[in-house]
Protein backbone atom coordinates (compact mmCIF):
# COMPACT_ATOMS: atom_id res chain seq x y z
CA UNK A 1 0.00 0.00 0.00
CA UNK A 2 1.37 3.24 -0.86
CA UNK A 3 2.42 5.65 2.23
CA UNK A 4 0.13 8.61 0.73
CA UNK A 5 -2.48 8.74 -2.11
CA UNK A 6 -2.82 12.40 -1.93
CA UNK A 7 0.40 15.11 -3.03
CA UNK A 8 -0.32 18.21 -1.33
CA UNK A 9 2.47 20.74 -1.23
CA UNK A 10 0.20 24.15 -0.11
CA UNK A 11 3.01 26.27 -1.09
CA UNK A 12 3.44 25.10 -4.13
CA UNK A 13 -0.21 24.69 -4.92
CA UNK A 14 -0.15 21.24 -5.16
CA UNK A 15 -3.00 19.34 -4.71
CA UNK A 16 -3.65 15.52 -6.67
CA UNK A 17 -4.85 12.30 -6.11
CA UNK A 18 -3.37 9.11 -7.27
CA UNK A 19 -5.11 7.01 -9.54
CA UNK A 20 -5.36 3.58 -8.49
CA UNK A 21 -7.45 5.14 -5.20
CA UNK A 22 -10.43 4.28 -7.98
CA UNK A 23 -8.58 1.56 -9.65
CA UNK A 24 -7.00 -1.00 -7.86
CA UNK A 25 -8.74 -3.59 -5.99
CA UNK A 26 -5.65 -3.65 -3.16
CA UNK A 27 -7.26 0.26 -2.33
CA UNK A 28 -10.88 -1.56 -2.36
CA UNK A 29 -10.21 -3.82 -0.30
CA UNK A 30 -8.32 -1.53 2.29
CA UNK A 31 -11.20 0.56 2.32
CA UNK A 32 -13.45 -2.11 3.28
CA UNK A 33 -11.45 -2.71 6.42
CA UNK A 34 -10.18 0.84 7.53
CA UNK A 35 -13.38 2.82 6.53
CA UNK A 36 -16.77 0.41 5.73
CA UNK A 37 -15.84 -1.75 8.79
CA UNK A 38 -14.77 1.23 10.89
CA UNK A 39 -16.58 4.44 10.75
CA UNK A 40 -20.53 4.94 11.27
CA UNK A 41 -22.27 4.08 8.20
CA UNK A 42 -26.17 5.52 7.57
CA UNK A 43 -28.52 2.83 7.14
CA UNK A 44 -31.93 4.68 6.47
CA UNK A 45 -34.73 6.38 7.82
CA UNK A 46 -36.67 5.15 10.26
CA UNK A 47 -39.78 6.07 8.62
CA UNK A 48 -39.05 3.50 6.13
CA UNK A 49 -40.62 1.39 8.59
CA UNK A 50 -43.92 2.91 9.91
CA UNK A 51 -45.49 0.00 11.63
CA UNK A 52 -43.94 -2.49 14.01
CA UNK A 53 -42.82 -5.88 12.24
CA UNK A 54 -41.91 -3.88 8.89
CA UNK A 55 -38.75 -4.91 7.68
CA UNK A 56 -36.38 -3.55 4.63
CA UNK A 57 -33.12 -5.83 3.55
CA UNK A 58 -30.18 -3.22 2.36
CA UNK A 59 -26.56 -3.61 2.00
CA UNK A 60 -24.00 -2.00 3.20
CA UNK A 61 -20.39 -1.75 3.48
CA UNK A 62 -20.76 -5.20 1.67
CA UNK A 63 -23.30 -6.86 4.32
CA UNK A 64 -26.58 -8.06 4.16
CA UNK A 65 -28.57 -6.80 6.42
CA UNK A 66 -32.07 -6.83 7.61
CA UNK A 67 -33.19 -3.11 8.64
CA UNK A 68 -36.20 -3.67 11.18
CA UNK A 69 -38.60 -2.39 13.70
CA UNK A 70 -39.50 -5.09 16.31
CA UNK A 71 -42.66 -5.60 17.59
CA UNK A 72 -42.18 -3.49 20.10
CA UNK A 73 -41.23 -0.58 17.82
CA UNK A 74 -37.37 -0.64 18.73
CA UNK A 75 -35.43 -0.52 15.56
CA UNK A 76 -33.00 -3.20 15.05
CA UNK A 77 -30.03 -4.10 12.32
CA UNK A 78 -29.54 -7.97 12.01
CA UNK A 79 -26.90 -9.69 9.60
CA UNK A 80 -29.22 -11.13 7.02
CA UNK A 81 -27.43 -14.75 7.70
CA UNK A 82 -28.56 -17.41 9.76
CA UNK A 83 -26.47 -17.99 12.95
CA UNK A 84 -26.81 -22.16 12.04
CA UNK A 85 -25.73 -22.58 8.93
CA UNK A 86 -25.51 -19.18 7.09
CA UNK A 87 -28.66 -18.97 4.92
CA UNK A 88 -29.88 -15.93 4.08
CA UNK A 89 -32.80 -14.99 6.37
CA UNK A 90 -34.89 -12.18 4.71
CA UNK A 91 -35.19 -13.75 0.89
CA UNK A 92 -38.10 -10.91 0.25
CA UNK A 93 -37.25 -7.19 -0.54
CA UNK A 94 -39.47 -6.25 2.32
CA UNK A 95 -42.33 -6.98 3.97
CA UNK A 96 -43.83 -7.32 7.71
CA UNK A 97 -43.67 -9.95 10.36
CA UNK A 98 -44.04 -11.08 13.52
CA UNK A 99 -41.32 -13.86 13.13
CA UNK A 100 -38.48 -14.31 10.82
CA UNK A 101 -37.71 -17.59 9.73
CA UNK A 102 -35.09 -19.84 8.08
CA UNK A 103 -36.56 -22.18 4.94
CA UNK A 104 -33.40 -24.42 5.49
CA UNK A 105 -33.55 -26.13 8.57
CA UNK A 106 -37.13 -23.87 9.70
CA UNK A 107 -34.93 -21.95 12.55
CA UNK A 108 -37.36 -18.93 13.74
CA UNK A 109 -36.37 -15.81 15.49
CA UNK A 110 -38.78 -13.09 16.72
CA UNK A 111 -38.09 -9.20 15.53
CA UNK A 112 -35.52 -8.87 18.82
CA UNK A 113 -33.18 -11.74 17.13
CA UNK A 114 -34.12 -14.66 19.70
CA UNK A 115 -34.24 -17.53 18.76
CA UNK A 116 -37.55 -18.69 19.44
CA UNK A 117 -38.18 -22.16 17.91
CA UNK A 118 -36.59 -24.83 15.78
CA UNK A 119 -37.52 -28.51 14.67
CA UNK A 120 -36.69 -31.35 16.55
CA UNK A 121 -34.56 -29.04 19.47
CA UNK A 122 -34.08 -32.56 21.55
CA UNK A 123 -30.58 -32.88 19.95
CA UNK A 124 -29.62 -29.77 21.08
CA UNK A 125 -28.43 -29.02 24.92
CA UNK A 126 -31.36 -27.91 26.67
CA UNK A 127 -30.32 -25.20 28.77
CA UNK A 128 -30.88 -21.87 27.66
CA UNK A 129 -27.36 -20.82 26.88
CA UNK A 130 -27.24 -22.66 23.36
CA UNK A 131 -30.47 -20.30 22.27
CA UNK A 132 -28.95 -17.74 23.64
CA UNK A 133 -25.71 -17.91 21.52
CA UNK A 134 -27.68 -18.33 18.29
CA UNK A 135 -29.84 -15.46 18.02
CA UNK A 136 -29.54 -13.34 14.94
CA UNK A 137 -26.57 -11.81 15.08
CA UNK A 138 -26.90 -7.36 15.52
CA UNK A 139 -24.50 -4.86 13.91
CA UNK A 140 -22.02 -4.13 16.62
CA UNK A 141 -23.63 -0.94 17.00
CA UNK A 142 -26.99 1.53 15.77
CA UNK A 143 -27.95 5.07 16.71
CA UNK A 144 -30.45 6.87 15.59
CA UNK A 145 -30.44 11.07 15.20
CA UNK A 146 -33.20 12.81 13.98
CA UNK A 147 -34.69 9.81 12.64
CA UNK A 148 -31.47 9.20 10.51
CA UNK A 149 -30.59 5.26 11.26
CA UNK A 150 -26.29 4.51 11.20
CA UNK A 151 -25.00 1.53 12.11
CA UNK A 152 -21.31 0.74 12.49
CA UNK A 153 -19.74 -2.81 12.54
CA UNK A 154 -16.65 -1.39 14.73
CA UNK A 155 -17.27 -2.15 18.58
CA UNK A 156 -14.81 0.48 19.48
CA UNK A 157 -16.24 3.05 17.26
CA UNK A 158 -16.87 6.57 19.11
CA UNK A 159 -20.45 7.50 20.27
CA UNK A 160 -22.30 8.50 16.66
CA UNK A 161 -22.64 12.08 18.26
CA UNK A 162 -18.86 12.46 18.36
CA UNK A 163 -18.54 11.00 15.01
CA UNK A 164 -20.87 13.59 13.07
CA UNK A 165 -19.61 16.25 15.44
CA UNK A 166 -20.36 19.53 13.97
CA UNK A 167 -22.33 18.26 11.08
CA UNK A 168 -25.11 16.62 13.05
CA UNK A 169 -26.14 20.34 13.18
CA UNK A 170 -26.89 19.97 9.49
CA UNK A 171 -28.40 16.76 9.71
CA UNK A 172 -30.96 18.70 12.40
CA UNK A 173 -32.03 21.57 9.62
CA UNK A 174 -33.53 18.90 7.43
CA UNK A 175 -35.45 17.14 10.29
CA UNK A 176 -36.60 20.80 10.99
CA UNK A 177 -38.33 21.52 7.88
CA UNK A 178 -41.74 20.50 9.69
CA UNK A 179 -42.84 20.33 13.10
CA UNK A 180 -44.67 17.32 12.01
CA UNK A 181 -41.46 15.48 11.16
CA UNK A 182 -40.33 14.25 7.74
CA UNK A 183 -41.17 10.69 5.96
CA UNK A 184 -39.42 8.78 3.29
CA UNK A 185 -41.91 8.53 0.02
CA UNK A 186 -42.43 5.46 -1.20
CA UNK A 187 -40.12 4.82 -4.43
CA UNK A 188 -36.23 4.42 -4.30
CA UNK A 189 -34.37 4.87 -6.94
CA UNK A 190 -32.08 1.91 -7.29
CA UNK A 191 -29.57 1.94 -9.77
CA UNK A 192 -26.02 1.57 -10.54
CA UNK A 193 -22.30 3.64 -11.78
CA UNK A 194 -19.96 1.84 -12.95
CA UNK A 195 -17.48 3.69 -11.57
CA UNK A 196 -15.57 3.84 -7.85
CA UNK A 197 -17.63 5.35 -4.82
CA UNK A 198 -15.55 8.44 -4.35
CA UNK A 199 -16.11 9.77 -8.06
CA UNK A 200 -19.73 9.86 -7.03
CA UNK A 201 -18.62 11.67 -3.29
CA UNK A 202 -16.36 14.30 -5.72
CA UNK A 203 -19.28 14.82 -8.25
CA UNK A 204 -21.40 15.96 -5.48
CA UNK A 205 -19.09 18.52 -3.59
CA UNK A 206 -17.80 19.97 -7.03
CA UNK A 207 -19.90 22.97 -7.60
CA UNK A 208 -17.29 23.42 -10.96
CA UNK A 209 -18.62 20.67 -12.71
CA UNK A 210 -22.07 22.37 -12.28
CA UNK A 211 -22.72 24.89 -15.28
CA UNK A 212 -20.34 22.58 -18.08
CA UNK A 213 -21.61 19.39 -17.09
CA UNK A 214 -25.65 20.82 -17.10
CA UNK A 215 -25.61 23.17 -19.67
CA UNK A 216 -29.09 21.08 -21.17
CA UNK A 217 -30.53 21.53 -17.53
CA UNK A 218 -29.30 25.17 -17.12
CA UNK A 219 -31.64 25.95 -20.91
CA UNK A 220 -34.39 23.63 -19.31
CA UNK A 221 -34.95 26.14 -15.86
CA UNK A 222 -34.25 28.97 -18.39
CA UNK A 223 -37.37 28.40 -20.13
CA UNK A 224 -39.25 27.97 -17.62
CA UNK A 225 -37.91 31.78 -16.70
CA UNK A 226 -35.20 30.83 -13.98
CA UNK A 227 -31.38 31.39 -13.93
CA UNK A 228 -28.96 29.56 -11.53
CA UNK A 229 -25.54 28.96 -11.36
CA UNK A 230 -23.10 27.37 -8.30
CA UNK A 231 -21.65 30.83 -7.56
CA UNK A 232 -21.63 32.55 -3.94
CA UNK A 233 -22.02 29.43 -2.38
CA UNK A 234 -19.73 28.21 0.47
CA UNK A 235 -18.47 25.13 2.08
CA UNK A 236 -17.46 24.06 5.45
CA UNK A 237 -15.15 21.10 6.22
CA UNK A 238 -16.64 19.66 8.79
CA UNK A 239 -15.49 17.07 11.91
CA UNK A 240 -13.82 13.78 10.21
CA UNK A 241 -14.32 14.45 6.67
CA UNK A 242 -18.07 15.04 6.67
CA UNK A 243 -18.05 18.48 4.44
CA UNK A 244 -21.10 20.64 3.26
CA UNK A 245 -22.10 23.07 0.42
CA UNK A 246 -24.40 26.07 1.58
CA UNK A 247 -26.20 28.28 -1.54
CA UNK A 248 -28.21 30.86 -1.32
CA UNK A 249 -30.71 31.32 -4.34
CA UNK A 250 -29.08 28.23 -5.91
CA UNK A 251 -32.67 26.93 -7.02
CA UNK A 252 -36.32 27.19 -6.14
CA UNK A 253 -36.89 24.91 -3.06
CA UNK A 254 -40.27 23.52 -3.12
CA UNK A 255 -41.96 24.41 0.21
CA UNK A 256 -39.61 27.77 0.76
CA UNK A 257 -38.49 29.10 -2.09
CA UNK A 258 -40.25 29.68 -5.33
CA UNK A 259 -39.13 29.72 -9.26
CA UNK A 260 -41.91 29.81 -12.29
CA UNK A 261 -42.54 26.18 -12.76
CA UNK A 262 -43.86 25.71 -9.29
CA UNK A 263 -46.98 27.92 -10.37
CA UNK A 264 -48.85 30.28 -8.39
CA UNK A 265 -50.68 27.90 -5.59
CA UNK A 266 -46.72 26.95 -4.69
CA UNK A 267 -45.97 30.63 -4.39
CA UNK A 268 -49.02 30.84 -1.72
CA UNK A 269 -48.16 28.21 -0.03
CA UNK A 270 -44.58 29.03 0.11
CA UNK A 271 -45.15 32.37 1.83
CA UNK A 272 -47.73 30.81 4.44
CA UNK A 273 -44.90 27.72 4.73
CA UNK A 274 -42.15 30.52 5.63
CA UNK A 275 -44.21 32.48 8.02
CA UNK A 276 -44.67 29.30 10.33
CA UNK A 277 -41.34 28.71 10.08
CA UNK A 278 -39.97 31.95 11.34
CA UNK A 279 -42.92 31.46 14.28
CA UNK A 280 -41.42 28.61 15.18
CA UNK A 281 -37.56 28.69 14.64
CA UNK A 282 -35.29 31.34 15.65
CA UNK A 283 -34.28 33.74 12.99
CA UNK A 284 -31.07 31.91 12.22
CA UNK A 285 -32.38 28.76 11.91
CA UNK A 286 -35.43 29.42 10.12
CA UNK A 287 -33.53 31.61 7.93
CA UNK A 288 -30.73 28.76 7.57
CA UNK A 289 -33.80 26.02 6.64
CA UNK A 290 -36.03 28.13 4.24
CA UNK A 291 -33.40 30.53 2.16
CA UNK A 292 -30.37 28.45 1.95
CA UNK A 293 -30.30 24.96 -0.26
CA UNK A 294 -27.57 22.58 1.14
CA UNK A 295 -25.52 19.34 -0.19
CA UNK A 296 -24.42 17.69 3.01
CA UNK A 297 -21.73 14.77 2.75
CA UNK A 298 -21.64 12.27 6.05
CA UNK A 299 -18.31 10.46 5.47
CA UNK A 300 -18.57 7.96 3.75
CA UNK A 301 -21.76 6.30 2.55
CA UNK A 302 -24.43 9.19 2.58
CA UNK A 303 -25.36 12.72 0.50
CA UNK A 304 -28.38 14.98 1.72
CA UNK A 305 -29.51 16.77 -0.95
CA UNK A 306 -31.35 19.71 0.89
CA UNK A 307 -31.90 21.69 -2.84
CA UNK A 308 -34.74 21.45 -4.96
CA UNK A 309 -36.53 18.78 -2.88
CA UNK A 310 -34.80 16.79 -0.51
CA UNK A 311 -32.79 13.29 -1.88
CA UNK A 312 -31.04 10.90 0.69
CA UNK A 313 -28.19 9.29 -1.38
CA UNK A 314 -26.83 6.07 0.00
CA UNK A 315 -23.77 4.86 -2.12
CA UNK A 316 -22.75 1.48 -1.86
CA UNK A 317 -19.51 0.52 -3.66
CA UNK A 318 -19.76 -3.21 -5.29
CA UNK A 319 -16.31 -3.00 -6.77
CA UNK A 320 -13.74 -0.76 -7.78
CA UNK A 321 -15.29 0.28 -10.82
CA UNK A 322 -19.05 -0.62 -9.37
CA UNK A 323 -21.01 1.61 -7.04
CA UNK A 324 -25.12 0.73 -6.60
CA UNK A 325 -26.70 4.12 -5.37
CA UNK A 326 -29.89 4.17 -3.93
CA UNK A 327 -31.56 7.71 -3.81
CA UNK A 328 -34.92 8.25 -1.24
CA UNK A 329 -37.45 11.26 -1.96
CA UNK A 330 -37.50 12.80 1.88
CA UNK A 331 -40.80 15.09 2.78
CA UNK A 332 -42.64 16.83 5.43
CA UNK A 333 -44.94 14.35 7.16
CA UNK A 334 -48.09 17.03 7.05
CA UNK A 335 -47.30 17.93 3.09
CA UNK A 336 -50.63 17.98 1.08
CA UNK A 337 -50.70 15.90 -1.38
CA UNK A 338 -50.36 18.24 -4.73
CA UNK A 339 -47.41 19.79 -3.14
CA UNK A 340 -46.12 16.28 -3.11
CA UNK A 341 -46.90 16.06 -6.50
CA UNK A 342 -45.17 19.01 -7.39
CA UNK A 343 -42.43 17.87 -5.19
CA UNK A 344 -41.59 14.83 -7.06
CA UNK A 345 -42.01 16.22 -10.38
CA UNK A 346 -38.97 18.96 -9.41
CA UNK A 347 -36.63 16.21 -7.61
CA UNK A 348 -37.63 13.90 -10.72
CA UNK A 349 -36.53 16.61 -13.31
CA UNK A 350 -32.76 16.70 -11.88
CA UNK A 351 -32.48 13.52 -9.68
CA UNK A 352 -31.77 10.19 -10.86
CA UNK A 353 -30.45 8.07 -13.71
CA UNK A 354 -33.83 9.70 -15.69
CA UNK A 355 -33.36 12.83 -14.62
CA UNK A 356 -32.32 16.00 -16.90
CA UNK A 357 -28.84 16.32 -14.93
CA UNK A 358 -27.95 12.82 -13.06
CA UNK A 359 -27.30 10.95 -15.96
CA UNK A 360 -24.56 13.65 -17.34
CA UNK A 361 -23.08 13.10 -13.65
CA UNK A 362 -23.11 9.63 -14.15
CA UNK A 363 -22.06 9.89 -17.89
CA UNK A 364 -18.67 12.10 -16.11
CA UNK A 365 -17.71 9.27 -13.51
CA UNK A 366 -18.15 6.34 -15.40
CA UNK A 367 -16.20 8.27 -18.52
CA UNK A 368 -13.51 8.99 -15.70
CA UNK A 369 -13.48 5.56 -14.82
CA UNK A 370 -12.72 4.00 -18.63
CA UNK A 371 -10.53 6.83 -19.25
CA UNK A 372 -7.91 6.82 -16.34
CA UNK A 373 -6.76 3.03 -17.62
CA UNK A 374 -5.02 5.21 -19.91
CA UNK A 375 -2.09 5.90 -17.10
CA UNK A 376 -1.60 3.31 -15.05
CA UNK A 377 1.86 2.86 -14.19
CA UNK A 378 2.84 5.96 -16.20
CA UNK A 379 5.94 6.49 -13.91
CA UNK A 380 6.65 10.43 -15.13
CA UNK A 381 5.76 12.46 -12.96
CA UNK A 382 1.71 13.82 -12.13
CA UNK A 383 0.62 11.77 -15.08
CA UNK A 384 -1.27 8.86 -13.27
CA UNK A 385 -2.50 11.95 -11.20
CA UNK A 386 -5.57 13.77 -11.08
CA UNK A 387 -5.66 17.43 -10.19
CA UNK A 388 -7.65 18.79 -7.25
CA UNK A 389 -6.08 21.85 -6.80
CA UNK A 390 -8.85 24.65 -7.95
CA UNK A 391 -8.81 27.34 -4.87
CA UNK A 392 -6.08 26.30 -2.96
CA UNK A 393 -4.67 29.55 -2.85
CA UNK A 394 -7.44 30.41 -1.07
CA UNK A 395 -7.35 27.67 1.01
CA UNK A 396 -3.44 27.96 2.03
CA UNK A 397 -4.19 31.89 2.95
CA UNK A 398 -7.07 30.75 5.33
CA UNK A 399 -9.79 31.61 3.20
CA UNK A 400 -13.53 30.66 2.93
CA UNK A 401 -14.21 27.55 0.97
CA UNK A 402 -16.31 28.40 -2.10
CA UNK A 403 -18.35 26.04 -3.86
CA UNK A 404 -17.13 26.45 -7.27
CA UNK A 405 -13.32 25.17 -6.28
CA UNK A 406 -12.01 21.89 -4.94
CA UNK A 407 -12.07 22.51 -1.61
CA UNK A 408 -14.84 20.57 -0.07
CA UNK A 409 -13.25 17.76 -2.47
CA UNK A 410 -9.69 18.20 -1.04
CA UNK A 411 -11.07 17.63 2.47
CA UNK A 412 -12.76 14.45 1.81
CA UNK A 413 -9.59 13.19 0.61
CA UNK A 414 -7.84 14.03 3.12
CA UNK A 415 -9.91 12.14 5.72
CA UNK A 416 -9.80 9.22 2.87
CA UNK A 417 -6.56 9.33 2.70
CA UNK A 418 -5.45 9.36 6.52
CA UNK A 419 -7.71 6.04 7.12
CA UNK A 420 -6.50 4.27 4.30
CA UNK A 421 -2.97 4.87 4.89
CA UNK A 422 -3.77 4.49 8.83
CA UNK A 423 -2.81 7.70 9.99
CA UNK A 424 -6.15 8.94 11.47
CA UNK A 425 -8.35 7.16 13.92
CA UNK A 426 -11.82 6.51 13.18
CA UNK B 1 -46.85 5.69 -41.16
CA UNK B 2 -49.07 3.55 -43.12
CA UNK B 3 -51.99 3.09 -40.73
CA UNK B 4 -54.91 4.24 -41.93
CA UNK B 5 -57.41 6.34 -40.68
CA UNK B 6 -59.80 4.96 -37.84
CA UNK B 7 -63.20 6.10 -36.86
CA UNK B 8 -63.58 4.44 -33.68
CA UNK B 9 -61.37 3.00 -31.18
CA UNK B 10 -63.54 -0.08 -31.09
CA UNK B 11 -62.60 -1.63 -34.45
CA UNK B 12 -58.41 -0.89 -33.56
CA UNK B 13 -57.51 -4.69 -33.41
CA UNK B 14 -54.07 -6.08 -32.63
CA UNK B 15 -52.27 -5.87 -35.44
CA UNK B 16 -53.37 -2.15 -35.51
CA UNK B 17 -51.58 -1.46 -32.26
CA UNK B 18 -48.69 -3.70 -32.68
CA UNK B 19 -47.87 -1.52 -36.30
CA UNK B 20 -48.23 1.66 -33.84
CA UNK B 21 -45.54 0.71 -31.22
CA UNK B 22 -43.09 -0.72 -33.80
CA UNK B 23 -43.53 2.50 -36.17
CA UNK B 24 -42.52 3.85 -32.47
CA UNK B 25 -39.79 1.99 -31.94
CA UNK B 26 -38.67 2.82 -35.31
CA UNK B 27 -38.13 6.52 -34.88
CA UNK B 28 -37.20 5.96 -31.42
CA UNK B 29 -34.29 3.91 -32.61
CA UNK B 30 -33.71 6.96 -35.48
CA UNK B 31 -33.47 9.48 -32.90
CA UNK B 32 -36.53 11.03 -34.41
CA UNK B 33 -37.33 12.69 -31.89
CA UNK B 34 -39.90 15.23 -32.78
CA UNK B 35 -41.67 12.57 -34.79
CA UNK B 36 -42.17 10.72 -31.72
CA UNK B 37 -43.16 13.57 -29.43
CA UNK B 38 -45.89 14.06 -32.07
CA UNK B 39 -47.54 10.59 -31.41
CA UNK B 40 -48.59 12.00 -27.96
CA UNK B 41 -51.55 14.62 -27.09
CA UNK B 42 -51.12 17.77 -25.77
CA UNK B 43 -51.00 16.68 -21.90
CA UNK B 44 -49.60 13.33 -22.25
CA UNK B 45 -47.48 11.57 -19.81
CA UNK B 46 -44.32 9.80 -20.12
CA UNK B 47 -43.41 7.37 -16.81
CA UNK B 48 -41.09 4.53 -15.82
CA UNK B 49 -41.60 3.44 -12.13
CA UNK B 50 -39.45 2.48 -9.63
CA UNK B 51 -39.42 -0.81 -8.39
CA UNK B 52 -40.87 -0.43 -5.08
CA UNK B 53 -43.67 1.26 -5.94
CA UNK B 54 -46.20 -1.14 -4.47
CA UNK B 55 -49.33 0.68 -6.61
CA UNK B 56 -48.62 4.24 -5.96
CA UNK B 57 -48.72 6.59 -8.64
CA UNK B 58 -46.29 9.23 -9.55
CA UNK B 59 -47.93 11.41 -8.02
CA UNK B 60 -47.38 9.91 -4.54
CA UNK B 61 -44.31 8.17 -5.26
CA UNK B 62 -40.83 8.77 -6.28
CA UNK B 63 -40.03 7.21 -9.88
CA UNK B 64 -37.30 7.11 -11.97
CA UNK B 65 -38.97 9.39 -14.68
CA UNK B 66 -42.78 11.18 -14.16
CA UNK B 67 -42.67 13.42 -17.03
CA UNK B 68 -45.80 16.02 -17.20
CA UNK B 69 -46.03 17.61 -21.05
CA UNK B 70 -44.00 20.35 -19.84
CA UNK B 71 -40.63 17.46 -18.53
CA UNK B 72 -41.38 15.72 -21.51
CA UNK B 73 -40.76 18.62 -24.14
CA UNK B 74 -37.79 19.76 -21.83
CA UNK B 75 -36.73 16.01 -22.26
CA UNK B 76 -37.15 16.19 -25.99
CA UNK B 77 -35.55 19.49 -26.33
CA UNK B 78 -32.26 17.90 -24.02
CA UNK B 79 -32.09 14.76 -26.49
CA UNK B 80 -31.60 17.08 -29.38
CA UNK B 81 -28.58 18.91 -27.70
CA UNK B 82 -25.57 17.85 -28.14
CA UNK B 83 -24.94 19.13 -24.09
CA UNK B 84 -26.90 15.98 -23.43
CA UNK B 85 -23.80 14.61 -22.65
CA UNK B 86 -25.19 11.41 -21.11
CA UNK B 87 -26.51 10.70 -24.64
CA UNK B 88 -23.35 12.44 -27.03
CA UNK B 89 -22.68 9.93 -28.38
CA UNK B 90 -26.10 8.75 -28.61
CA UNK B 91 -26.65 5.42 -27.58
CA UNK B 92 -28.00 2.32 -29.82
CA UNK B 93 -31.16 0.82 -29.27
CA UNK B 94 -32.54 -2.53 -30.60
CA UNK B 95 -36.34 -2.94 -29.45
CA UNK B 96 -38.06 -6.03 -29.23
CA UNK B 97 -42.30 -5.66 -28.52
CA UNK B 98 -44.27 -8.70 -27.96
CA UNK B 99 -47.67 -10.63 -26.37
CA UNK B 100 -49.29 -6.69 -26.72
CA UNK B 101 -52.87 -6.97 -25.08
CA UNK B 102 -55.50 -4.72 -25.57
CA UNK B 103 -58.80 -3.77 -23.85
CA UNK B 104 -61.17 -0.41 -24.39
CA UNK B 105 -61.84 1.59 -21.23
CA UNK B 106 -64.09 4.12 -22.16
CA UNK B 107 -62.66 6.62 -24.07
CA UNK B 108 -59.03 4.68 -24.09
CA UNK B 109 -57.74 1.86 -25.06
CA UNK B 110 -55.69 -0.02 -22.79
CA UNK B 111 -52.18 -1.32 -23.80
CA UNK B 112 -50.31 -3.63 -22.20
CA UNK B 113 -46.86 -5.45 -24.36
CA UNK B 114 -43.73 -7.05 -23.25
CA UNK B 115 -40.37 -5.36 -24.33
CA UNK B 116 -36.68 -5.95 -24.29
CA UNK B 117 -34.76 -2.93 -25.55
CA UNK B 118 -31.04 -3.41 -26.01
CA UNK B 119 -29.21 -0.63 -25.09
CA UNK B 120 -25.42 -0.66 -26.47
CA UNK B 121 -22.71 1.99 -25.68
CA UNK B 122 -19.03 2.05 -24.13
CA UNK B 123 -18.44 -1.15 -25.58
CA UNK B 124 -21.32 -2.09 -23.71
CA UNK B 125 -24.50 -4.15 -24.41
CA UNK B 126 -27.28 -3.55 -21.31
CA UNK B 127 -31.27 -5.44 -21.78
CA UNK B 128 -33.58 -3.44 -20.22
CA UNK B 129 -36.87 -5.72 -19.65
CA UNK B 130 -39.86 -5.24 -18.81
CA UNK B 131 -43.62 -4.30 -19.96
CA UNK B 132 -45.03 -1.62 -21.47
CA UNK B 133 -48.80 -0.27 -19.68
CA UNK B 134 -49.89 2.64 -22.57
CA UNK B 135 -53.44 4.50 -22.31
CA UNK B 136 -53.88 5.21 -26.44
CA UNK B 137 -56.55 7.65 -27.59
CA UNK B 138 -58.06 8.19 -30.94
CA UNK B 139 -57.45 11.54 -32.53
CA UNK B 140 -58.18 12.36 -35.99
CA UNK B 141 -58.55 8.88 -37.29
CA UNK B 142 -55.01 8.24 -35.34
CA UNK B 143 -53.70 6.30 -32.06
CA UNK B 144 -51.83 8.77 -30.11
CA UNK B 145 -50.50 8.08 -26.37
CA UNK B 146 -52.16 9.82 -23.54
CA UNK B 147 -50.11 7.83 -20.98
CA UNK B 148 -46.36 6.50 -22.25
CA UNK B 149 -45.61 4.22 -19.05
CA UNK B 150 -42.46 1.66 -19.57
CA UNK B 151 -42.32 -0.37 -16.10
CA UNK B 152 -38.80 -2.23 -15.75
CA UNK B 153 -38.99 -6.14 -14.33
CA UNK B 154 -35.93 -6.42 -13.71
CA UNK B 155 -35.52 -8.64 -10.04
CA UNK B 156 -32.66 -6.16 -9.53
CA UNK B 157 -31.85 -2.74 -10.66
CA UNK B 158 -28.64 -3.76 -13.38
CA UNK B 159 -25.58 -1.93 -14.16
CA UNK B 160 -26.27 0.36 -16.54
CA UNK B 161 -29.95 1.25 -15.60
CA UNK B 162 -29.36 4.85 -16.99
CA UNK B 163 -32.33 6.00 -18.06
CA UNK B 164 -30.74 9.03 -20.60
CA UNK B 165 -32.96 7.47 -23.90
CA UNK B 166 -36.37 6.39 -23.79
CA UNK B 167 -36.82 3.14 -22.52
Amino acid sequence: MAASFIDEDLEARIFRVHRDAFRSQAVFDRERSQIWNRCWLYLGHASELPNPGDYKVRKIGGRPLIFIRDVKGTIRCFYNSCPHRGTTVCRQEEGNARHLRCFYHAWTFDTEGHLVSLPSPDAYPSDSGFRERLGLRPVAGLEILHDFVFITFNEQAPPLAEYLGDAAYYLGLVADHSPAGMRVLPGTQRYFSRANWKLGVENAMDGYHFSPSHITFLEYLKSTGFTTSDEGGRGLKLDRGHVVGIQNGHSGRVGFDWEPRFGEAERARIEANRQALFARLDRERASLIADYSRTLFMFPNLLLFDIEGISIRLLEPVAPNLTEISAFALAPRDEPPEATDLRLKILASFIGPGGLATPDDLEAQEAIQRAIEATAGDPRRGVDWNDVSRGIALEAEGGPVRTIDEGRVRHFWRRWNGLVTGTQEV
Amino acid sequence: MAIATLAALDEVTRPVVEEFLYDEAELLSAWRWDDWLALFVPGARYEVPTFDVDGHSGREAQYFIADDWDLLQARITRMKSKNAHAENPPSHTHRLISNVRLALEGDELAVRANFIVHRMRDGLLDPYVGRYEHRLVLVDGRLRFALRRAVLLTEAVRPGTRLSFIL
